[in-house]
């Protein structure tokens, strides 16, 4: 392999490394825009339009005094602003205040390169700790690239073009990727997240609130970021069984609703059915809430139960989280007698006697009936009520206001609304809060469900049936949970009812729309590769790399044996690739390798030829030492030297004769 | 050497020039006998168009060879004895005042020969043998303002006995490179020593020897072997060799000039043995000769001793 790395001697790195070096530096700096203080950026980018004018006009560094005093002030101010060195958002403040502060000194030297090198480097692993999804990677590659290629132009003598430069950094790169592969995907995986940075609140989004108040779902209509990811084992359910259970809510202070915290007493269930197998990938999240669907048989392995078949796994809080859950769309909940039936029936001492008021008609017009009060509370709100993503505020008494006044909101006001009216009328009720439907991904076959699918519904007791799901979302809005909120979004958007007829209607015309649908698949296959990169790369653990070892064939993968194996594997692999570049570069040309091929023959039969010994002579001393091969010896050495000396050209002739001499008889 | 690895393509025109060289060369060989490696050498020196320089004590045949070579080759053949009261004149020839013809006339000296053997050179005054030194060089001796050429071809083997140097004065390194080659005879083998002890006279044969070519023979023969081909990978070698003998072992290396000796002398080599390119067989054998009094051993005044060059020789790969 004929590949020249950059040489160590110290040369003056060419003009354009300059410019690769700001830009490596700004694109590193970019993926922290909003990790860093303003003041901080703008000082950096102060330092270095200094640096490039000191080094476009040569002007004269600025004196050690001056040098040293910046660095005490910048340290200075960098301890106001963060108070201390470690954890990561200090960590990168000071890796950035250094990054300017070498400005004041940078030269163009090509260790000083290295060190900015260096840096930008620390800086991308610190982009890569705050975010971790495909965009993220490819971004942070695309600069490890650029600095790359900086670093190798700074090492190119004047003159050279700087393709050279970059041809030289991606074949660096691309000879660096087995290697780094291989290490990635079988070095013993350590349990736990990295540098104990795990179930920090920083990572992941906030998701869904633990209190239910006015805006906490409606904030998130509009938020296409990925909730999770769900491949189910067999047929997915319909739509309007795909409820995610992520809380339930037994508590209101009669602005929000909340969980208690006080201890449930199991509730028996009966399942109906066959079962849904599926694996959910949870996004990192605050709170380590595990959405399981409607209604999850069991817990996954190392979760804690909450409230009324929730669930939720602390030790995964702020984490890409996978696990498999198994559910019975069809159930029935604790048919019987309601233990603790208080704790489902309270409601504020403040609640709104309009609201009580409205609740004891709807019991009176239902005559006792639970049914029947369900069916005419849900036709009160088909009838005058509107669904709407953008709810008017609500300040004091958001059911009061919802129910009396406005007649309009989010699913978060009908569901507490229902819940409220259900408990005044003296019915057992509670809010379910979590996220309604999915969307298929047809090319891999998972079903995406985003944050815009948040949804609250209820679950009423009816005597005889137990816990019961109502959603009064899909009496006043069925397209929602038919076609999801995207759909329903449009339809509200366009002013039409937000009918399943309706959103039918949509759903093909927007099929027709080859652009729309085009932008849509790209955008499924984006979340395909994403999801892909969380799989393989992100949430690549100890379980996932121990599979990958069993598919590979591997029984009982051992630690040991795999840190022995890769640190001898790599050893070998470096050892011959510096074989490689430490041999001359100038390859034998052909001739010459069959000379040696037909002198490497000979040699195992005990005539080698020594290396000042020239053709003839060689020929010469093997005809009298082996007088059964004088010929064929002599007829391939007459060719040689005729080619090598003589400038014939032999052509394969040569090759041949070698070939041939090679599969000669073996002497007896 | 045989020729057996005769390479393909060889055209027939120099090897003509080659075969009459090669009847030379089985005749010289049956006067000197034990001596096959030598003779070649002398001859190459001839054909590379130098001069021969041989090492040697008394009677181990140098003017049997020089002899030879001149009656071998159809050349006519001096001897001049070199001794400490030896002038250049002795040489190269004086005007003296021709009363007939009324003017000074130039009578040649014995350097107006093809084949001139300089016995013990050595033993004459710097000046004289600056005379022949000059007149190897420039083939011309100039003399009262006139310029005479010497004969084409012009070959002079000069001796000394580098044993026994009380009262000479030995030629210093900037005259010994005037010299293309230099050789020992040394004494014979045994075998070779008693069929020259039962044989007949030299002298006798020698007086008998038949000329198997001419001058112009000669001449072309020179000719055809400075033309020979050499390969970019001979000259490959031929830099490796000159590189390696520039350090190392040797207070110093080969000039560039002593370079080019050498290929000459390569070249000669390979004519002699019929071939029509030059191998790295051919350098190997004449470099002792063409090296040997050109460099010098890191200690001392001594010249590179014949083991230290095949050292030298076998550290260098042939490429």
């Amino acid at each position: 392999m004929a590949l020249r790395l950059p040489r160590a001697p110290q040369q003056r790195p060419v003009a354009a490394s300059r410019y690769l070096l700001l830009a490596a530096l700004a694109s590193a700096l970019a993926l922290h825009a909003g990790n860093l203080p303003v003041w901080l950026l703008a000082l950096v980018a102060l330092l270095s339009a200094w640096w490039l004018a000191r080094e476009l006009r040569a002007w004269r560094a600025p004196p050690a005094v001056l040098r040293i005093a910046a660095t005490l002030l910048m340290v200075v101010a960098l301890y106001q602003e963060y108070g201390t060195v470690f954890g990561l958002h200090a960590g990168t403040g000071w890796l950035t205040g250094m990054a300017g502060l070498k400005f004041l000194e940078l030269r163009r030297k090509q260790r000083d390169y290295a060190l900015v090198f260096a840096l930008v480097c620390l800086l991308l692993v610190a982009a890569g700790l705050y975010q971790q999804d495909l965009s993220r990677a490819l971004l942070i590659a695309l600069v490890f690239v650029l600095a790359l290629w900086m670093l190798a132009a700074a090492a190119q003598p004047d003159g050279l073009g700087n393709g050279v430069a970059l041809r030289q950094a991606l074949v660096v790169l691309v000879l660096a990727v087995p290697l780094a592969a291989t290490l990635y995907f079988f070095f013993p995986r350590i349990q736990g997240s990295l540098w104990g940075l795990d179930g920090q609140a920083m990572f992941g989004r906030a998701g869904l609130a633990e209190r239910l108040r006015p805006g906490s779902l409606s904030s998130l209509a509009k938020d296409a970021a990925v909730a999770f990811r769900v491949q189910f084992d067999g047929a997915p359910p319909p739509p309007a069984q795909r409820y995610w259970r992520v809380l339930v809510l037994d508590a209101s202070n009669g602005f929000e609703w909340f969980a208690s915290g006080r201890p449930t007493i199991p509730e028996p269930v009966v399942f109906a059915g066959a079962p849904v197998d599926y694996r959910v990938t949870l996004e990192p999240q605050h709170r380590g809430r595990l959405p399981l669907l409607d209604l999850p048989a069991a817990l996954p392995p190392g979760a804690v139960a909450g409230t009324a078949f929730t669930a939720r796994d602390p030790a995964q809080a702020g984490q890409r989280y996978q696990y498999r859950a198994r559910s019975w769309p069809r159930y029935r909940i604790a048919g019987g007698g309601l233990p603790d039936p208080q704790r489902w029936l309270a409601l504020p001492v403040d609640t709104d006697p309009g609201v009580r008021a409205l609740a004891a008609r709807l019991a009176q017009e239902a005559g006792g009936s639970v049914p029947r009060f369900i069916r005419l509370t849900l036709a009160h709100f088909a009838d005058g009520f509107r669904y709407t993503l953008n709810p008017p505020p609500m300040r004091r008494d958001p059911v009061a206001e919802f129910l009396l006044e406005h007649h309009q909101g989010y699913c978060e006001h009908f569901a507490a609304a229902l819940v409220t009216l259900a408990r005044a009328a003296g019915v057992p009720a509670r809010v379910v809060v979590g996220y309604q439907g999915g969307e298929l991904n047809p090319g891999r076959g998972y079903y995406l469900v985003r944050q815009s699918s948040a949804h609250a519904w209820t679950e009423l007791w009816l005597a005889e049936l137990g816990w019961w799901r109502v959603d009064p979302t899909a009496a006043v809005a069925p397209a929602r949970i038919e076609f999801g909120s995207e759909v329903l979004g449009e339809l509200l958007a366009a002013g039409r009812a937000p009918e399943v007829d309706a959103g039918r209607q949509l759903l093909g015309r927007r099929q027709a729309q080859w652009l729309a649908h085009a932008w849509r698949d790209a955008r499924l296959w984006w979340d395909g590769a994403n999801h892909g990169f969380s799989n393989w790369v992100t949430s690549y653990g100890p379980e996932r790399q121990l599979q990958l070892l069993r598919e590979l064939g591997m029984r009982h993968p051992d630690r040991n044996a795999l840190v022995m194996g890769l640190a001898t594997g790599v050893g070998v692999v470096l050892l011959v690739l510096s074989l490689a570049l430490l041999r001359p570069a100038n390859r034998p040309d052909p001739l010459r390798r069959h000379w040696d091929r037909f002198c490497t023959r000979l040699e195992r039969i005990g005539l080698a030829r020594r290396s000042w010994e020239g053709p003839l002579e060689f020929s010469e001393r093997v005809a009298l030492a082996r007088p059964d091969l004088a010929e064929p010896v002599g007829e391939i050495t007459r060719t040689y030297i005729a080619a090598r000396y003589g400038g014939e050209d032999c052509g394969e002739a040569f090759k041949n004769r070698v070939r041939a001499f090679r599969s000669a008889p073996r002497p007896a | 050497m045989s020729n057996a690895a005769q390479p393909r393509g060889q055209k027939a025109a120099p090897l003509a020039e080659a075969a009459s060289m090669a009847r030379a060369l089985d005749s010289l060989n049956r006067i000197l006998l034990g001596k096959a490696d030598q003779v070649r050498l002398a001859l190459c020196a001839l054909v590379a168009r130098g001069h021969l320089l041989i090492e040697d004590g008394p009677g181990v045949g140098k003017t049997i060879l020089a002899n030879a070579l001149a009656r071998v080759l159809g050349l006519d053949y001096r001897r001049i004895q070199f001794t400490a009261d030896l002038l250049p004149a002795d040489i190269t020839g004086v005007s003296i005042y021709d009363a007939a013809g009324g003017g000074f006339r130039f009578h040649p000296g014995p350097v107006f020969a093809q084949v001139v053997l300089a016995d013990e050179i050595n033993r004459a005054t710097p000046k004289a043998q600056s005379a022949l030194l000059e007149a190897m060089e420039e083939s011309q001796i100039t003399a009262d303002g006139t310029t005479h050429n010497l004969p084409a071809p012009f070959f002079v083997i000069a001796t000394q006995n580098p044993r026994h140097q009380i009262g000479t004065f030995p030629l210093p390194e900037s005259q010994l490179d005037r010299f293309l080659l230099r050789l020992e005879l040394g004494y014979p083998q045994r075998d070779a020593e008693r069929e020259l002890l039962a044989g007949e006279d030299r002298r006798e044969m020698l007086a008998r020897l038949e000329p198997a070519c001419d001058p112009a023979a000669v001449q072309a023969a020179q000719r055809a072997a400075s033309r020979l081909t050499v390969s970019a990978a001979l000259l490959d070698y031929l830099q490796d060799l000159l590189a390696a003998t520039r350090g190392g072992d040797f207070g110093a290396g080969l000039s560039p000039r002593a370079g080019r000796q050498l290929l000459a002398v390569a070249r000669a080599h390979a004519f002699l043995a019929g071939r029509l390119l030059v191998l790295p067989e051919d350098v190997q054998a004449v470099f002792a000769a063409v090296a040997g009094h050109r460099m010098h051993a890191a200690q001392g005044e001594e010249t590179a001793s014949v083991p230290a060059l095949r050292r030298l020789l076998e550290s260098v790969p042939v490429p």
